[in-house]
């Protein structure tokens, strides 16, 4: 464990090095530590298909509950990875799995959350107090502001929809990511120093 | 009555959804949409930029996202491809060079390019916020081989692109988190330009980047796309889709109005709990 967070406090020294000072020594440390972070990237994603293969054959081999799902799961990926191995990703084969099932399917679920807003805007929009008053009428402006039918209704809604969206939305978010940032750094001080060592596998 | 309204069954606001939003894809109104400034700046960019220069298109969103952001890529590209530019598709997101390929399809229907000279496809590599950075330091070294397996090497346009400094522009159609590696490691290294094109959910969040000018422009969504393509004059999803959009936006405000009705005509009054 103490070697391994040693491991990480060097290539975290040396990255951060890199970023901020022109060095051959340091640029040529770092450009390895880089690469070796996308070779590892790459062996995650084969380590992450293995074990998805191996949850759910585990699954299917024990009939639980809803196991035919972990099965159509598993014949498609093997169906697409071997098509994708064997044949390319640029064949007809991959592409008909590709824009036949894959893109229509994820637009699909992406596209359901617009009809769950609705309900959801219906039931919960309510101007029960100021605040709700404000989210609510903030968010009509934003919507109509956004589509071209709002400015066909009234030419000041795009107007008013830039204004809400460079001020005070943005002013917020700003804050948000300086908070983040700040926090972040502090963590990357715990995890260089050792106090946490979660990354490692263990608690701290 | 209107005290019943509140008890709504949830399919009934989903069929009057679906209508409005299938309707104008059969009828288009072909309702006007006005340029923001954040689209035309992205297009004023590529229209000043001299022929020849290098644009990276960083294909980074989902299928899920596909409907609102691909619409801009298309667009894009067929701007790219109009203006001579040398474009360099690439990605850190698995579906980058399906992507690619549609956005560069559509676009040949329009204007000549020749692969290896005009554009290439680079493809896919894991590594997130890595690859950007490698990227930004050698493109050779990061991207060996190009999606079809052809060494970067043997490519004549990329003979002398080596690193960011060769970038004229990044674009980074992104609808998870690329945006804020090529602000990082690409715009605050090396300068390079950065135009951001999203779905809408991602734009709130991109805007103190445009603010402090880190991101030239952002193109919104849908309407970005139909913005776009009524710069470039070829109109396409982008265009049709929006007007689906208007009338969806119209549906949702309608029954938010009527859930407010119904709820003050139900003679609540706001609890201790709810008033602050």
């Amino acid at each position: 464990m103490k070697v391994a967070k040693l491991i990480s406090l060097v290539f975290a020294i040396v990255l951060i090095l890199q970023f901020f000072f022109v060095s051959d020594t340091i640029n040529t440390f770092g450009n390895t530590i880089t690469s070796w972070n996308i070779v590892i990237a790459a062996f995650a994603m084969g380590l992450a298909a293995i074990n998805l293969i191996r949850i759910h054959v585990i699954r299917i081999q024990l009939k639980r509950e809803n196991w035919i799902n972990s099965l159509v799961l598993i014949i498609v990926l093997v169906s697409q990875a071997g098509v994708g191995l064997f044949l390319g990703d640029d064949s007809s084969q991959y592409m008909f799995f590709f824009d036949g099932i894959l893109n229509p399917l994820g637009a699909t679920m992406y596209a359901l959350i617009a009809f769950w807003i609705a309900s959801a805007a219906f039931r919960a929009f309510k101007a029960r107090t100021i605040d709700s008053t404000a989210l609510l009428t903030v968010g009509i402006i934003v919507m109509l502001g956004n589509a071209p039918v709002g400015e066909v209704i009234w030419s000041q809604f795009p107007v008013l929809q830039e204004w809400l969206m460079n001020v005070p939305a943005m002013a917020a978010i700003r804050a948000l990511y300086i908070g983040a940032a700040i926090g972040g750094i502090a963590v990357g001080v715990r995890v260089l120093s050792g106090i946490e060592s979660g990354h490692l596998g263990a608690g701290e | 009555m209107l005290k019943k309204l509140q008890d709504l069954d949830s399919r009934i606001i989903y069929l009057v959804l679906l209508v409005a939003i299938s309707l104008p894809m059969f009828n288009p109104l072909g309702l006007p949409v006005s340029v923001i400034e954040q689209t035309r700046r992205v297009y004023d960019f590529i229209e000043e930029l001299e022929p020849g220069s290098v644009v990276v298109m960083s294909m980074d969103y989902s299928p899920g996202a596909a409907p609102e952001i691909h619409p801009q890529a298309i667009a894009i590209t067929k701007h790219l491809f109009s203006k001579n530019m040398r474009v360099m598709f690439m990605g850190i997101s698995q579906y980058a060079s399906q992507f690619a390929r549609d956005a560069i399809k559509e676009a040949l229907t329009l204007h000549e390019a020749e692969y290896g000279v005009d554009y290439v496809d680079l493809g896919f590599k894991p590594g997130e916020e890595a690859t950007v950075t490698a990227m930004g330091r050698n493109v050779h070294n990061t991207f060996p081989e190009d999606t079809y397996g052809t060494p970067v090497s043997q490519i004549p346009m990329m003979a002398d692109i080596q690193d960011a400094n060769d970038f004229a522009m990044v674009i980074a159609f992104d609808s998870g988190g690329s945006r804020h590696y090529y602000v990082g490691q690409i715009n605050s290294l090396y300068g390079t330009p950065i135009a951001c094109a999203l779905n809408s959910v991602n734009v709130t969040n991109t805007m103190p980047y445009y603010a402090s000018g880190q991101v030239l422009g952002i193109l919104n969504g849908v309407r970005g796309a139909a913005e776009y393509e009524q710069m470039i004059g070829s109109l396409g999803t982008g265009t049709t889709n929006l007007d689906s959009i208007s009338f969806g936006h119209l549906v949702i405000i309608f029954f938010i109005i009527i859930g407010n009705i119904s709820y003050f005509a139900s003679g609540r009054k706001p609890s201790k709990r709810e008033v602050r």
